[in-house]
């Protein structure tokens, strides 16, 4: 399992990858995410319904109920244009932290 | 029963529902995500009821979930959409726990009354205090700038400096902006003004240089400042002084008379000064029309000087210059000053609270205030705690209907909040009613007025505010924190949890009570030890009457004589002060530092007062080394011929024996050599604050004050008839304003003995009030217990037995608030008493009478409650409820 503060700061930009590649409901986030870290995201219901609400104040999400086949209708929710862009942000600056960390990781360099 | 997972979630979504941080749309949300984990965990093998836990496991606990809701939730309110809305909401929540605490409160009545009228009282003492507080901290604020102006002292105690001094620091010191001398006659020996047939003996007949103006804040009411008393013969009024001699006229340009046929133009009239200044006088006539005006001298120490320094914090500064021009003596105006002489600067500011010793008050009283809010809280505590299982079962239905913790805290927070606000209400309307009673005791000048200051309204709301929350803080919260289930059950004994914490309480208010009491003991015997200490003279049964004028002064020989033919007068004596009030300083020098006056580095500071031969006779005073003065009446003082008697602390000072003082030379300053005749032992000549300093008595008419009659009986209106027919006939005109020298000389000890008596009332309130909790506290307890006693006393035990009972408890509490209370009191009185000069010791029978007083106090309060438990009829409290 990953630290709570990393869980914290990794959510956003989880939520929003997942949610650029197609609409979703809650759970399903929730299932994707579980599964693609093999276990180690364990988000609870409690942290991620606060968070699509506060995404969709700031604009990044927007949602829509669509009724199921099976049980009670699901709130879907999609990414928006302004919820792409930041995304792009995002993960421009999770590519610059992860490739600092790659670099002082990796073989040693003679430098200069 | 079988799990039915409908049911189940229904259930669940109606808890959500009561939640005001959900919406519908949320929990529809909510009951989808667990209906997909079910779905999950039964395609996966679990059964219905073990993935629905799961499901809610995952789900958070409902706390997390529901804080992170309405943070959610809040964000959006804030963003505008539904402010108004959750306004709304709120305000009629407030009502809400309004009306329900009114409605608690209504049908408590009494304990309602017993909480209200303790937290009134409490209130209304504290903001007495206050106002005490407040008006000691004022003093000498009046002036602008109240900080840049300092007093200048001889020494570490004597106010009056010589005329040279003022001067002097003016022109050596650029830090000082002003200067400005205060010559305070009538202090010393009133003055007899007279304007047409008006005339008073006036002790607030003051001098002033012209400087004055710049140094203290005055409020011109007629007639300019500048230039006020700059001419010889000019004199500033206060607005009462006015009124006095000239009614409704206007005093502008008119002219009043003094007793040697002195005239002064009044050129200014000036609001009164404020009962905060540390100086009263009612008129100031110019420093130029005095002789002193026009020779500046080291020699003899009469009047205040008084300094406005360019910065404050220049003070160390201008009191190192000080010291270094004593040390130097370098220039002309400089070089007679004696060597002994030293100069302390004082703010003005500091005055009364450090020098007249006002601060201990402040603390002391500022302690009694919070002592008392304390205990009224605590009481307020108490009795709601001890209601708590009554109001168990509501706390519990309340719960069951969807309450949250945090919403019954408020409810219980609205309570104490309410009842302290009508508790403030009903303070105010009592110190409105009561100022005068408490200017009456306290001899203070002050006016409550709400709105008079800006900050008083926030300061009051601000306390309520404080002490609901103090008060109600226990209560909320242990309340809040039933479980329902427990409180519903009945099983939980839900007053007993709290029950430690109650006796801690009344431990508390026990200790405060026995500290109280014990202080207020031993101010009570200190202020009377000073009282009733020896004071070296007989102050009983002496007339004083002022000669202090140019045309009764040099006939004071057929006055005395006109009175000592008097039967009921035993002896009649002159002087220049009355004991009490004897300030007047000279430089002394003796033979082995040479008795010139050009000389005059080694003088020693003494307080020098000049009397006629009997003032030993008629003040009693003891000559314990040579003799009296010698009875001539013809004798005449000139240089060389002085003849002197000084206290047993001058020939101390001087490592003299009382014996071979007697026979030595001395000269206080202006030519004044002679002998010392006779030694007498100390008396105290000024307050018993002050420590007897050196003095000396020496013969000289001119300088003549007051005339004293020892008579046989100072209340009988037989004498002073008498004495007031003689006055008549030998000063003719002159006002027949007699004195007495017991009441002058207890008149400095007035502020003390209010004190003592604002001491008093304050410990006694504190005590009630805390008597008063316990009342309420014993009552409940008698109401709880009433079926064990009915089933003691239906097993035979009797009467006397269920009242020790009753009352055990309480005495080991009392006794526990004893031991705690000893030690703290005797630390913090001992602390005090060590302000005085002359002090008692701690007693230890004040602890053993504060201690029985207390536990006495605490039994009667209770037993009338303990009386009626313990002789109820069994059968009665046995088919209660």
């Amino acid at each position: 399992m990953f630290s709570k503060q990393l869980i914290a700061a990794s959510l956003q930009p989880i939520v929003l990858s997942i949610l650029s590649r197609g609409e979703a409901y809650g759970y399903e986030i929730m299932q994707r995410a579980l599964d693609l870290s093999e276990g180690k995201l364990i988000w609870t219901a409690g942290t991620l319904y606060p968070l699509m609400h506060r995404l969709e104040a700031k604009g990044l999400i927007s949602s829509i109920w669509r009724p199921s086949e099976s049980g009670p209708r699901r709130k879907y929710y999609r990414i928006t244009v302004k919820g792409a862009s930041v995304l792009e942000t995002d993960k421009s600056e999770w590519i610059g932290v992860h490739s600092i960390l790659m670099k002082l990781w990796g073989p040693e360099l003679a430098i200069g | 029963m079988m799990f039915n997972l409908e049911t189940a979630i229904s259930t669940w979504k109606r808890s959500l529902e009561l939640n005001r941080s959900f919406r519908k749309d949320d929990i529809e949300e909510l009951e989808r995500h667990i209906r997909d984990v079910v779905q999950f965990g039964i395609s996966n093998g679990q059964s219905e009821e073990e993935a629905y836990r799961s499901a809610l496991t995952q789900m958070g606990d409902l706390i997390g979930l529901e804080t992170e809701y309405r943070k959610v939730y809040w964000e959006k309110v804030f963003l505008g959409k539904r402010f108004l809305q959750e306004i709304t909401w709120e305000l009629q929540m407030f009502s809400n726990y309004v009306r329900i605490a009114i409605r608690n409160l209504w049908r408590n009545k009494g304990y309602t009354a017993i909480n209200l009228l303790g937290l009134a009282a409490g209130l209304a003492c504290v903001l007495f205090i206050g106002m005490f507080v407040q008006d000691e901290l004022q003093y000498d604020r009046h002036n602008e700038q109240a900080d840049q102006i300092v007093r200048v002292l001889l020494g570490d105690r004597q106010t009056v400096t010589p005329t040279a001094l003022g001067p002097g620091l003016g022109r050596e010191i650029p830090e000082i902006t002003s200067w400005t001398r205060i010559y305070p006659l009538g202090m010393y020996t009133p003055v007899a003004v007279r304007r047409g047939d008006t005339s008073f003996q006036e002790s607030g007949f003051f001098y002033a240089d012209s400087s004055v103006f710049n140094v203290f804040t005055f409020e011109p009411l007629l007639g300019e400042m500048k230039g006020a008393l700059v001419r010889p013969g000019t004199i500033m009024l206060t607005e009462s002084a006015a009124t006095k001699y000239f009614g409704s006229d206007n005093p502008i340009g008119q002219v009043i008379e003094t007793g040697g046929g002195n005239e002064f133009e009044v050129t200014l009239v000036v609001k009164d000064l404020p009962s905060t200044s540390h100086i009263h006088f009612d008129m100031l006539a110019s420093f130029v029309s005095t002789s002193w005006a026009s020779r500046e001298e080291w020699g003899s120490s009469n009047f205040y000087t008084y300094l406005r320094l360019n910065d404050s914090k220049n003070l160390p500064t201008v009191q190192n210059k000080i010291d270094d021009l004593v040390a130097q003596a370098k220039t002309a105006a400089w070089s007679s000053i004696p060597a002994t002489f030293q100069f302390k600067l004082q703010r003005v500011t500091d005055i009364r609270l450090i020098f007249e010793g006002r601060r201990v008050y402040v603390y002391m009283f500022s302690a009694i205030g919070l002592l008392i809010l304390l205990v009224a809280c605590a009481n307020y505590t108490n009795l709601a705690t001890a209601r708590a299982m009554r109001r168990a079962r509501e706390v519990g239905i309340r719960k069951i209907s969807g309450a949250h913790r945090f919403q019954l805290a408020r409810q219980f927070f609205g309570e104490s909040l309410l009842l302290v606000a009508v508790a403030m209400i009903v303070a105010l309307v009592l110190v409105y009613a009561l100022v005068p009673s408490f200017n009456a005791i306290s001899g203070k000048d002050v006016s409550f007025s709400l709105f008079s200051d800006w900050s008083t309204v926030p300061a009051l709301l601000g306390v309520c505010l404080l002490i609901g929350f103090v008060a109600g803080a226990y209560p909320a919260l242990v309340l809040s924190s039933f479980q329902p289930v427990e409180v519903l059950k009945g099983s939980s004994r839900t007053g007993s949890g709290s029950f430690g914490f109650r006796r801690a309480l009344v431990v508390f208010q026990f200790s405060v009570t026995v500290f109280l009491l014990v202080g207020m003991l031993t101010v009570q015997f200190q202020l009377d030890h000073i009282q009733k200490r020896s004071l070296g003279f007989e102050k009983d049964n002496v007339v004083v009457l002022s000669i202090a004028d140019r045309e009764l002064r040099p006939s004071y020989q057929t006055i005395k004589d006109a009175f000592s033919v008097l039967g009921s007068v035993q002896s009649v004596s002159a002087i220049h002060s009355i004991p009490g009030y004897q300030l007047s300083g000279y430089g002394m020098k003796t033979e082995e530092t040479g008795l010139t006056i050009e000389s005059a580095e080694d003088a020693v500071s003494v307080s020098g007062i000049p009397t006629d031969q009997d003032v030993v006779e008629t003040l009693g005073l003891q000559i314990i080394a040579g003799s009296d003065f010698p009875k001539t009446p013809e004798y005449v003082p000139e240089n060389g011929t002085y003849q002197y008697l000084v206290n047993h602390q001058l020939v101390r000072e001087l490592s003299w024996e009382p014996e071979n003082a007697v026979g030595r030379k001395i000269n206080l300053m202006g030519n004044r050599i002679g002998e010392i005749v006779g030694v007498y032992e100390d008396y105290h000549y000024q307050s018993l604050h002050q420590e007897i300093e050196a003095q000396a008595l020496f013969i000289e008419p001119s300088q003549f004050g007051f005339i004293m009659l020892k008579v046989s009986d100072e209340k009988s209106q037989a004498v002073l008839a008498e004495i007031e027919e003689v006055w008549t006939r030998v000063a003719p005109g002159r006002p027949f304003e007699y004195r007495f020298l017991d009441a002058e000389f207890d008149a400095l000890y007035r502020s003390d003995k209010q004190i003592g008596s604002v001491v008093l009332t304050f410990s006694i309130l504190a005590v009630l009030i805390a008597c008063l909790g316990l009342l309420g506290l014993a009552s409940y307890s008698a109401e709880q217990r009433t079926k064990e006693i009915g089933i003691r006393k239906a097993l035979g035990a009797s009467v006397r037995e269920i009242f020790v009972l009753m009352i055990s408890e309480l005495t080991r509490l009392v006794l526990v608030a004893i031991v705690i209370a000893v030690p703290i009191s005797w630390i913090v009185m001992n602390g005090w008493l060590n302000n005085f000069a002359y002090r008692i010791e701690m007693q230890w029978w004040i602890f053993g009478v504060a201690g029985i007083l207390a536990l006495l106090l605490a039994i009667t309060t209770v037993s009338y409650q303990s009386i009626k438990a313990a002789t109820s009829d069994p059968m009665k409290s046995l088919r209660h409820e």
